[in-house]
């Protein structure tokens, strides 16, 4: 009678079950990323970001056993390696460029267990799309939390008085907010792709503090979301425009409405200067009293 | 000749491809430009159409079926319900001759 590991797969029976809504034009745009993100072009961004939610649906099926990608990656990858990886990214001069190795170095770890775990065969050949979708999120997660410190590094070097959920403790990291400024609710997101996805959840903070590509200049911008009553407390009119025009505004202030709801966008060193202004308005009115 | 996807090479050329994409360092420019979400977002704010669907059990069966003159995309083959703590899935199976 054969042996099977606990957590590995009898590998006479297993199969991959991708999820309905899984199509050929995401095999397609998985393959141009693993290939080289050069070769993805700008539409194929969304197309990706769709493949790889929807593959969180995919199941490795044994006989009546199943388990999702999602399901494995927590178990496999989370639960093994992201403690150690924000413990490191803490250590590191600068997280957002030197967190680029550890990714490597943990990403090969992955490769291993994936195979060690005979999740990955190949005699299972869909099995790839599975090391795909761990490649994809492990990467995701990597540049999440590098730049998430980065921010909180800034903000201390900066004089901002903030609190932000502890980053060491993993039910903390996973709690409904980031971080707060001056008793506003926010969140740190890599990009602006955050108002695409999971899209019942989002937008119900107080501000995001991001960044934007400019096509057109080829730069990145740190920016923040911020809702109007945030902005009201930090002064200043900002010019309402159209989403799709936000950059003919910055970096003067706009008004953008998503989804019914009203943000203003700033760039991030513009937002800094206000809320410092204001937390030591507030320090010198507490010390005169 | 087309090219062959994720699933379809054989296993030494996929490894060597995602080896080379673990040593090859991400660069900043590789996500998304803020100019694309927002291209992006009047499709997104669009809401999702609900497909209704009546359910009668028969014997020890749960049928489902599409209310007279609603058409079910050809492409249905499962339909998931997502209850706290659990996922149902409902698999459509071919009618038995």
């Amino acid at each position: 009678m054969p042996v099977t590991k606990p957590g590995s797969l009898d590998v006479a029976q297993a199969n991959v079950r991708l999820p309905t809504g899984f199509t050929r034009p995401h095999h397609q745009v998985i393959h141009r990323y693993l290939r080289g993100q050069e070769s993805l072009s700008g539409d194929d961004w969304p197309l990706l970001i769709q493949a790889m939610d929807t593959l969180r649906r995919a199941e490795v099926v044994q006989g009546r056993r199943r388990e999702t990608f999602a399901a494995i990656y927590d178990r496999l990858v989370d639960a093994a390696y992201s403690d150690s990886l924000i413990e490191q990214l803490l250590h590191l001069a600068n997280p957002e460029s030197e967190g680029e190795s550890l990714r490597a170095a943990t990403s090969r770890r992955m490769l291993t267990d994936l195979r060690t775990a005979n999740l990955w065969r190949a005699d299972l050949p869909d099995s790839q799309l599975l090391v795909a979708f761990c490649l994809y999120w492990w990467q995701m997660f990597v540049r999440g939390y590098a730049f998430e410190i980065a921010i909180y590094r800034d903000l201390a070097d900066s004089g901002i008085a903030h609190t932000a959920h502890d980053l060491r403790d993993r039910q903390a990291r996973l709690s409904s907010h980031d971080l707060e400024v001056m008793g506003f609710r926010g969140d740190v997101k890599t990009s602006t792709y955050f108002v695409l996805t999971r899209r019942a959840e989002t937008l119900d903070h107080d501000f995001y503090i991001t960044r934007m590509y400019h096509v057109t200049v080829r730069h990145w911008y740190r920016a923040v979301w911020l809702t109007p009553s945030f902005w009201r407390v930090l002064n200043g009119e900002p010019t309402p425009v159209a989403y799709e025009t936000i950059w003919q505004v910055l970096p003067g202030v706009g008004q953008i409405t998503l989804r019914g709801r009203e943000f203003i966008v700033v760039l991030y060193e513009e937002w800094k200067q206000r809320v410092i202004a204001r937390q030591t308005e507030e320090a010198n009115r507490c010390l005169k009293g | 000749m087309s090219e062959r996807l994720i699933g379809e090479m054989d296993d030494l050329e996929f490894e060597q491809m995602v080896g080379a994409f673990i040593d090859r360092p991400a660069s900043l420019d590789d996500e998304i430009p803020a100019e694309l979400v927002f291209a992006m977002l009047d499709k997104a704010e669009q809401p999702e159409r609900a497909l209704d669907l009546q359910s009668v059990i028969v014997g020890d069966r749960l049928v489902l079926s599409a209310p007279p003159g609603m058409a079910v995309p050809a492409n249905v083959r499962e339909v998931e319900v997502n209850l706290p703590g659990v996922r149902v899935i409902v698999s459509l199976e071919p009618i038995a001759a």
